[in-house]
This record gives structure tokens, C-alpha cells and sequence, in this order.
């Protein structure tokens, strides 16, 4: 990007964007107020962990440092789980109204500080300010108006029933906020409480949530968040006193945490991988088809759990949409998060980079065809540009393995049936979207797809109100919706059994 | 060779040539049921099967891993079951229940026999009502239409899961087998399901029952033999996508833990229910386990 000022007939002349940053200073402000360290949030107090151990938050975009927090340790997570358990009895006592006001009011919480809240996740995760503000954001305060609606409602609604208990909630870093609302939003809402254990690379929004929630007055002890990496992670989840893991994150770790948790009587719900197929059909609208495609797979970077990071294209338009693609492709703006003109910020960490980089040599190995644009990624921070496959094998690694990166696979097909095949062809299921302007065709093809979440001419769209969750190795349980809520429900009758042995 | 349970044939009719002693029962030879045929096990081993007194009462096929490996491909062929209308999945389960009703003597003898218990007749009159409870949700299981901030709508659609694994409760053999199967196959799914480890042969008698019922081969499959390790199998297999386990602590570990291979869905009846209670014994959490929410968002105009 030119930093130079260019007169207005020179702008018409060359149409080049002008940088249009964000300001950071109330975060940085937020964030110097947390000096030399952030807290973890227990009981309704914060607290110092209990060995001192802390770890540093980077801004992936300057890598930077933006923070430090605490790796929380076994006597920590005790007393969250503790907290947690003790704040049980009387929040599950509430009357649904009660609860339901609370839940509002962490709702027009969000709302108010939603700029804050929304460059704080940009610093963090190195998403562009144009998601955490449009889209991030406003989905949280979203899904907090819906469970305080549901909390308004369990008891007629959901009779007989009520909250599981203490709830380990485990959540990744590619929608910081999102997640939080995910889990913490039904969870509330159905009388449970909740330790909620935040990514180790973007703590941030989580702990400032906390904030938002003390000064709502949620009661002490409701809601505990520590941070930490993996090791604190596998605390809570092999804690004895936890009644349910709520997860999101890799398949790989979901595995762990199912063969963790066997057998404990906990209750699991596992949002995992995916390795979503985009279905585009010949007659389907080839200029929204491309739009869809960079929601599809260059929105956040491609660190999207849904991501559809699979193109099948019927036979005779693979060509066009492959050259459109390109010409997009070539439009498309990466640079700092916060410049509110970019399309794609930065890659959360180095690990993620190096992962993308190898799988993408790997797909050039298996000999696979890579595109990229002419332009150039900026060379401070973690950044990968928008990245397109063609001649891939249905059997490649990059057509198997996710990549969590901007990287589309393509593939072509000749008919319906084998565009089932194809999009049916890993092991996940989280999501799909099919292209057509064929209802017939369309509404024929999404019962056939192996996946949670079908989106007809359209993607990765998401809210409160629509259940989100996998088939397959993607995972089970589902977040949003009369559905989710089932989740963090349990029968009034079964405390009242024996159990078997 | 142990008994049958059936006393009528125990007598000799009046026509009959007389006999110093009364005619020994025919023996009956409880067999696997894959693929909609009754197949001797793989290995060729029955099980014995006593009862309240430790007295014989038969014996069943000891099931094993290739038993089980079969029964998930006669499952999977079955598929088709998923795309039936409800109208049929609920008619097939109504004639389940019109064929039970008419043997309902024999089952209940069969209950009596091989537990003791007073009350089977009992057992068998709620087996019939719960098969009429799931004929009445197979075309009654709706999805939603969720209003969501875009225009157009979300289906929120209640899909089979696909091939489940059914460890039964060894309490109430036939209502705690039938518990289980009705609401699967209520829901579009086919199963393996593994009988009451001490009491399987109410469900080795009720594969007639299914045979003349219309159910379409691989839609139910039952492997008797020993729970634990048969479950195991079904949680270890790739191409099952579920396993409910109705037993002990050990083994409901083992499942767990092994369903982590593929992540298949699990549910662990850790409680002892009383099956005869309709609250804990049939209803949304039984079709809910059975099934799994696909929200199909359509929006419509530009």
C-alpha cells in the first residue's frame, strides 16, 4: 500500500486504496490499564496464578507483544472448578427470568463496548477489523439476546428439565469472542456454570468479557475463565468434579478429549474439523459463486472450522470459474488487521504459518497445480496469501487434510451423483454449500451431503437461532437453537437413579 | 438339549397313538439374524442359557467379531431404509406390534420362563404399546423452520445417523431390546443390536416376529453372545455411526473410548431405568439420540 498522499484526479487515475486504520489507542489504553500482567477471573474476583507462571499474547499482525498472562496450573483449576461448583446451587435456583436478565445484560454489555472488544480481537488473532466489527461482534450480542430468551423460557419450554451442572468449556482461536458466546450463552441459559478456558494465542476478548460480566453483576462464581495452553486445557477436562466438556477445536484433540473423558460419566459435546465442499453447478450464478468462494475460504484467513476449502465445479464452467477466481484472486488486499479496507489480515501464529506452508509444499509435491496472486504479502507479521489448487486428486493430502489456511483445493465433477461422492469423500462433516439455481436440484443435493450445516447459494453463515455442529469426525452436539439447548439440559428424573454396577 | 418353554406341546393329543411317555419338545435352535436371514454364528459356539434356578432353559450363537463385521454390511446395504416415508416406517412398526400382539402368550411364557418373573405378560403388553409409541413419531418427528436475520429460511431437518450399534439392558429382555430398536429404526436408522446378555432369547424369538412384519432385510440385525466384547467391536468399527451401551461401568468405559477411532456418537444408559416408565423408557430423547439436527439454510429473492 502507497503511504503517499495522492491528489484527488490522481486517485480516479490509478483507483488505489488508501490506508484507513483503525485507531488502537482505547485497546492499547485497555490493555496498559492490565500491566505487567492480566489476572485470571475466579469467583467473581480477579486473582494472580497460584505459581506465577505467565506467557506472552502477540499481535501476529506486528508480532508485537500485546500482553501477559497467566498459565493456569492444577490448583488453579481447582479453584475455578470449585467456584464454579459452589455459585451452582444458586444460579440453577434463579427463576429463568432472573437468569434471563443477567444474560441481556452481558448482551447490551457486548454491545456497549462492541469497538473495543472488536480491535482488541483484531490485535489479538490478526482477523481484519471489517470481520471483528461486522461480523464477530455482533453475532456475540446475538447470541446473548437468544439464550437470555431461552433462559426466559426453559422451564416452559423444556419442562422436567434442568442444568447438567459444572461445565468445562475449551475454545479455540480462530472466532475468540464468537466461542465464548457459543459456549457461555446456553450454558447460563440453561442454569449451568461455567469455567470457560480461552486459546492460549487469543485470551484477550475472553478476559475482557470477564470485565464485562463483572460490571453487569453477573453472581460470583457463575461464569470463571483461566488461561493457558494445552496442559491447563487437560486439567479441566480430567477434573472429577466437571459434569460436561464443551470443546471446540481440532479433530485431533476432540479424540483425545473423548478417550480423556471415557467412561467419567461426563457429558461431551465435540466441535471439530471439517474439510467443507463448495458444489458448484453449471447453472449457478458464476459471479455470486466467486463472492461465495472468498467467504467461503479467504474469510479469516481460511481459519475456519467450516471453511469451504474444497471447490467441486461441474465440468463445463471449471474453466470460467477457475479464470474468474483468478481475477478476483488478484483484487483481493491483504495487509494490517486494523486497515479497514483489507480483505484478509494475519495468520494467528507461526505454527499455523509453518502448518499451511508445508501442506500447501506437499500439495505441489503430490503434484498438484498452485496458483497465487502477482502481488506480494506484507513481510512484518504472519501473513499467507489467498491460494488456489487445481488438478488435485480426490485422495491428495490437500484434499483430505485441513489446512486451516487460505488455501482452496479444486476439483471438477460431471454429475450430481458424483458430486455427492466427491463432497461425501473424507472423513468430516461440518458443513457444505451448494450452488444452482435449481431448487429441485439444490434441495435434492443437501439431504444427500454428510454435514451439519448446508448452505444454499450462500456460506458461512451462522446465528443464534440456527444449530451449528458436525456429523462424522466433525464431531457432535450442536451450538444455537432449541437444539443446542439440549446440550446443557439433563432429565429432573435421572438424579433420582441408581446407577448400574 | 434344554427344554422349550412352550408347555401346550409338552401333551399329546387325544388322536395321537399312545405313548408310554409324553413326546419330547422339538428342539429350537436360536440363530444370528444379519441381512434379514437366521445365520449360525462364524465360529460356530453356542452359548447356554439358564434360568431363574440355574436350570438350562437354551441356547444361543456366540457371536463374534466377523458376525458383527457382517451385520454392519447387511446394515449399510439397508440404507435405502433412511429414504422410506414415515407412513411406511410406521405402518412396518404397527404390523411389528399387530404380530407380536398375536404371539403374545408364547413371549410372555418365554419371559416367565427365563427370568421367574410374575409380571411378563406385563412385559409384553408395554413391548406392544412402545412399538405403537414409535409408529406414531415415524411420521412424526418434524424438524423446524428457524427464523433466522437473512431473508429466507433455515430447515433445521432431523436426520438418521446412519448404522447403530444397540447394547440392550440385560433387565426386561424383550421391552428393554425393543426400547432400544424402535426408535432407531423409528428414525430412519439400521442397526446391531446385541441382546440381554442373560436373557437373549426373547430377542432371538422376536427376529419371526420382524420376519413377518415387512421390515426389509439389514434394518434390524440381532448378534447374541457376550455383550461387552461384541459392543467393543461395534464402538471400535469405522463404518458405525453410533453406540448406545446399556451396561456396566467397565464396558461403558470401553466404548467410550473406543468410539474416539472414528468419533462416532455415544450414549451411555449409565442409569438403571425402569423400562415400563414411559418417561424414562421411550419419548424425544430416545428419537433425539436417533437422530442428528442438518440446518439447510435457503435464502430466496437477490
Amino acid at each position: 500500500m502507497k503511504e503517499t498522499a495522492l491528489g484527488v484526479t490522481e486517485i480516479f487515475e490509478t483507483m488505489e486504496y488508501g490506508p484507513a486504520p483503525e485507531s488502537d489507542k482505547p485497546a492499547l489504553d485497555w490493555l496498559a490499564g492490565h500491566d505487567p500482567a492480566f489476572g485470571i477471573y475466579l469467583g467473581g474476583r480477579w486473582v494472580k496464578g497460584s505459581d506465577g507462571k505467565l506467557f506472552d499474547v502477540i499481535n501476529p499482525a506486528t508480532t508485537q507483544r500485546l500482553a501477559r498472562v497467566v498459565q493456569a496450573g492444577a490448583p488453579d483449576v481447582d479453584a475455578a472448578v470449585r467456584a464454579a461448583r459452589e455459585a451452582l446451587p444458586g444460579w440453577a435456583a434463579l427463576p429463568g427470568h432472573a437468569r434471563a436478565r443477567h444474560l441481556y445484560a452481558l448482551a447490551r454489555g457486548v454491545q456497549k463496548h462492541a469497538r473495543l472488544l472488536a480491535v482488541l480481537e483484531s490485535m489479538d488473532n490478526g482477523k481484519s477489523i471489517r470481520e471483528t466489527r461486522d461480523l464477530d461482534i455482533p453475532l456475540v450480542a446475538r447470541h446473548f439476546y437468544h439464550h437470555a430468551g431461552w433462559a426466559q423460557l426453559r422451564d416452559a419450554e423444556f419442562p422436567g428439565h434442568g442444568p447438567v451442572g459444572v461445565v468445562g468449556q475449551i475454545i479455540p482461536w480462530n472466532f475468540p469472542l464468537l466461542m465464548v458466546a457459543w459456549k457461555v450463552a446456553p450454558a447460563l441459559a440453561a442454569g449451568n456454570t461455567v469455567v470457560l478456558k480461552p486459546a492460549e494465542f487469543t485470551p484477550l476478548t475472553a478476559l475482557a468479557f470477564a470485565e464485562i460480566a463483572h460490571q453487569a453483576g453477573l453472581p460470583a462464581g457463575v461464569l470463571n475463565v483461566i488461561t493457558g495452553d494445552g496442559t491447563t486445557g487437560k486439567l479441566l477436562v480430567d477434573h472429577p468434579d466437571v459434569d460436561k466438556i464443551a470443546f471446540t477445536g481440532s479433530t485431533e484433540v476432540g479424540r483425545i478429549i473423548r478417550q480423556a473423558t471415557a467412561g467419567s460419566g461426563k457429558r461431551l459435546s465435540l466441535e471439530l474439523g471439517g474439510k467443507s465442499p463448495f458444489v458448484v453447478f453449471e447453472d449457478a450464478d458464476l459471479d455470486s459463486v466467486v463472492e461465495g468462494v472468498v467467504d467461503a475460504i479467504w474469510f479469516n484467513q481460511g481459519q475456519v472450522c467450516c471453511a469451504g476449502s474444497r471447490l467441486l465445479v461441474q465440468e463445463g464452467v471449471a474453466q470460467r470459474l477457475i479464470a474468474k477466481l483468478r481475477a478476483r484472486m488478484e483484487k483481493l488486499r491483504v495487509g494490517p488487521p486494523l486497515d479497514k479496507a483489507v480483505d484478509m489480515g494475519a495468520i494467528v501464529a507461526p505454527v499455523q504459518l509453518e502448518r499451511i506452508r508445508g501442506l500447501v509444499n506437499k500439495g505441489v509435491e503430490e503434484g498438484a497445480k498452485m496458483w497465487q496472486p502477482s502481488w506480494a504479502c506484507p513481510t512484518e507479521g504472519y501473513f499467507y496469501p489467498p491460494t488456489l489448487f487445481t488438478d488435485v486428486s480426490p485422495a491428495a493430502t490437500i484434499a483430505q487434510v485441513e489446512i486451516f489456511g487460505p488455501v482452496l483445493v479444486s476439483m471438477s465433477f460431471r454429475t450430481p451423483t458424483e458430486a455427492v461422492e466427491l463432497a461425501n469423500n473424507t472423513p468430516y462433516g461440518l458443513a457444505a454449500s451448494v450452488w444452482t439455481e435449481n431448487i429441485n436440484l439444490a434441495l435434492d443435493i443437501a439431504p444427500k451431503i454428510k454435514a451439519g450445516v448446508v448452505w444454499v447459494n450462500c456460506t458461512n453463515l451462522f446465528d443464534a437461532a440456527s444449530g451449528f455442529g458436525g456429523y462424522r469426525e466433525s464431531g457432535f452436539g450442536r451450538e444455537g437453537g432449541r437444539e443446542g439447548m439440549w446440550e446443557y439440559l439433563k432429565a429432573d428424573w435421572e438424579s433420582g437413579l441408581g446407577a448400574r454396577d | 438339549m434344554p427344554a422349550a418353554v412352550t408347555p401346550e406341546r409338552e401333551e399329546s393329543g387325544p388322536s395321537r397313538a399312545p405313548s408310554p411317555e409324553p413326546l419330547a419338545p422339538i428342539d429350537r435352535t436360536p440363530k444370528l439374524f444379519i441381512g434379514g436371514k437366521q445365520v449360525r454364528p462364524d465360529q460356530g459356539y453356542s452359548r447356554p442359557i439358564v434360568g431363574p434356578e440355574g436350570r438350562p432353559v437354551g441356547e444361543v450363537g456366540e457371536g463374534n467379531r466377523k458376525d458383527i463385521r457382517n451385520a454392519v454390511e447387511a446394515a449399510h446395504a439397508a440404507a435405502a431404509w433412511a429414504q422410506a416415508s414415515g407412513h411406511l416406517r410406521g405402518q412396518i412398526l404397527y404390523y411389528i406390534a399387530e404380530n407380536l400382539s398375536a404371539r403374545a402368550d408364547e413371549f410372555a411364557a418365554r419371559i416367565r420362563a427365563v427370568t421367574g418373573r410374575a409380571d411378563a405378560r406385563r412385559e409384553v403388553d408395554a413391548t406392544i404399546a412402545r412399538l405403537f409409541t414409535y409408529a406414531a413419531w415415524a411420521d412424526k418427528y418434524d424438524g423446524q423452520v428457524h427464523h433466522v436475520p437473512v431473508r429466507g429460511v433455515t430447515l433445521a431437518m432431523n436426520e438418521p445417523i446412519g448404522v447403530i450399534g444397540l447394547a440392550c439392558p440385560n433387565e426386561s429382555p424383550l421391552l428393554g431390546f425393543v426400547s432400544l430398536v424402535a426408535p432407531a429404526i423409528a428414525t430412519g436408522n439400521t442397526v446391531i443390536a446385541l441382546p440381554s446378555e442373560p436373557h437373549p432369547l426373547s430377542a432371538t424369538d422376536f427376529y419371526s416376529v420382524l420376519e413377518t412384519s415387512d421390515v426389509p432385510a439389514g434394518v434390524v440385525n440381532i448378534v447374541s453372545g457376550a455383550k461387552d466384547p461384541l459392543a467393543q467391536v461395534l464402538a471400535e468399527h469405522f463404518d458405525v455411526d453410533a453406540v448406545w451401551y446399556c451396561g456396566g461401568h467397565a464396558g461403558a468405559a470401553a466404548v467410550e473410548r473406543a468410539s474416539a477411532g472414528n468419533m462416532k456418537r455415544t450414549w451411555v444408559l449409565a442409569h438403571l431405568r425402569d423400562w415400563f416408565d414411559t418417561r424414562q423408557g421411550e419419548g424425544r430423547e430416545f428419537l433425539r439420540e436417533a437422530t442428528q439436527v442438518k440446518n439447510i439454510w435457503i435464502p430466496y429473492g437477490e
